[in-house]
């Protein structure tokens, strides 16, 4: 063992001139980023158990053969190798580095389908709907108390009117009709949400589709009301006419 | 000034696979920068955070790469000693910005799931 580190060592450097100790320096800070980095991973996996298995794993590999390539690549600045040993020595600190590297890759890979799925979408063919759903996605995760946002327009045409009501229409069920007021509903509905989400991560994206939502929603109910108005009118007509 | 910047600009034989493995690192390291922009393309919700840390980071990294390949083939003297330290710079830099985004990213993606 000592013969063989005899043969491969050619000297021990213990005087160091300026770039020499800035070497140091910087090959120590980046042994100390890896460290972080690890860190950040360790944290990742605490914080977030569900990643596991889904590309942390793999990005702690990186990170390990990382730190193997610093402390190597800190090691020889104080160690001058013999020059055929400094060849291979090299090249098993780029390896160790290149390795970890595909790994990190098919780490980010996977992390990604991971979010992907997290997301709402990983097939490539719905990757368009995707952009266009997942806002919807969050607005009914978050909104199970508002069934309004859910279920924009739940109340048809054919719930409000009775399919035969030239007999039953009077005027008490026109003024129940009439006194519906979904704008004061969607108002208050849209407090709840604004308060609901006001401390989320993705409290943009959700206002704008609750906007979306509650716009929509309100012309929907527009055109119901003024469809019932109108059925209301004719109705009333027709019953005028028959008391006539 | 060229002329002197050129001299003993030679692979080594020995060299060859030293330098043919760092300039792999900085493909490698690139190809995973493209990737990074597809993802921005392709799922702007999820790559809202953290995701312009690991851009600059994993670039960083890719120069970190090159330079390496560059402190192999350059002639010892001020230009090896740029690379190197070069090398080094860039290595730390990109690290440092690939945890963050990371970290971030990670945040992210647990509130994401939080809500889900």
């Amino acid at each position: 063992m000592v013969s063989f580190l005899m043969d491969i060592i050619d000297y021990w450097i213990i005087e160091f001139d300026l770039q020499g100790i800035r070497d140091i320096l910087l090959e120590f800070l980046a042994v100390i980023a890896f460290i972080f980095l690890l860190v950040v991973i360790i944290i990742a996996m605490i914080r977030a158990p569900m990643l596991i298995g889904h590309g942390s794993i793999e990005m702690g590999i990186f990170v390990i053969f990382g730190l193997i390539h610093s402390v190597m690549n800190m090691f020889d600045e104080f160690i001058r190798f013999t020059s055929e040993f400094y060849t291979i020595w090299k090249l098993m600190k780029d390896l160790f580095l290149l390795i970890g590297v595909i790994i990190l890759i098919v780490g980010f890979f996977r992390f990604f389908r991971f979010s992907a799925r997290l997301f709402g979408t990983d097939t490539d063919e719905e990757n368009e709907k995707a952009k266009l759903n997942v806002e919807i996605d969050y607005v009914d995760a978050k909104t199970d108390e508002v069934p309004f946002l859910t279920e924009p327009v739940k109340t048809t045409e054919a719930d409000r009117i009775p399919e035969t009501p030239n007999e039953d229409i009077t005027e008490e069920i026109a003024e129940e009709a009439t006194e519906e007021e979904p704008e004061v509903e969607a108002v208050e509905d849209t407090t709840e949400i604004e308060d609901f989400t006001e401390d989320d991560v993705i409290e943009e994206t959700i206002d704008d589709t609750v906007e979306e939502n509650i716009q929509v929603t309100e012309e929907k109910f527009e055109e119901v009301e003024e469809s019932i108005d109108e059925e209301i009118e004719e109705e009333k007509s027709v019953v005028d006419t028959e008391f006539s | 000034m060229i002329q002197i910047m050129a001299e003993g600009w030679v692979i080594q034989p020995k060299d060859g696979l030293t330098f043919a493995i760092e300039i792999t690192l900085f493909v490698g390291f690139i190809v995973l920068s493209i990737l990074l922009l597809l993802l921005r393309g392709r799922f702007p919700q999820l790559t809202k955070n953290g995701w312009i840390e690991l851009l600059i980071g994993v670039f960083c990294l890719a120069l970190k790469g090159l330079t390496d390949g560059l402190d192999t083939i350059a002639p010892d003297g001020l230009l090896h000693d740029i690379f190197d330290t070069a090398e080094a710079g860039f290595m730390f830099i990109g690290l440092i910005l690939l945890g963050i985004g990371l970290l971030r990213i990670t945040i992210f993606s647990v509130k994401v799931w939080e809500v889900r």
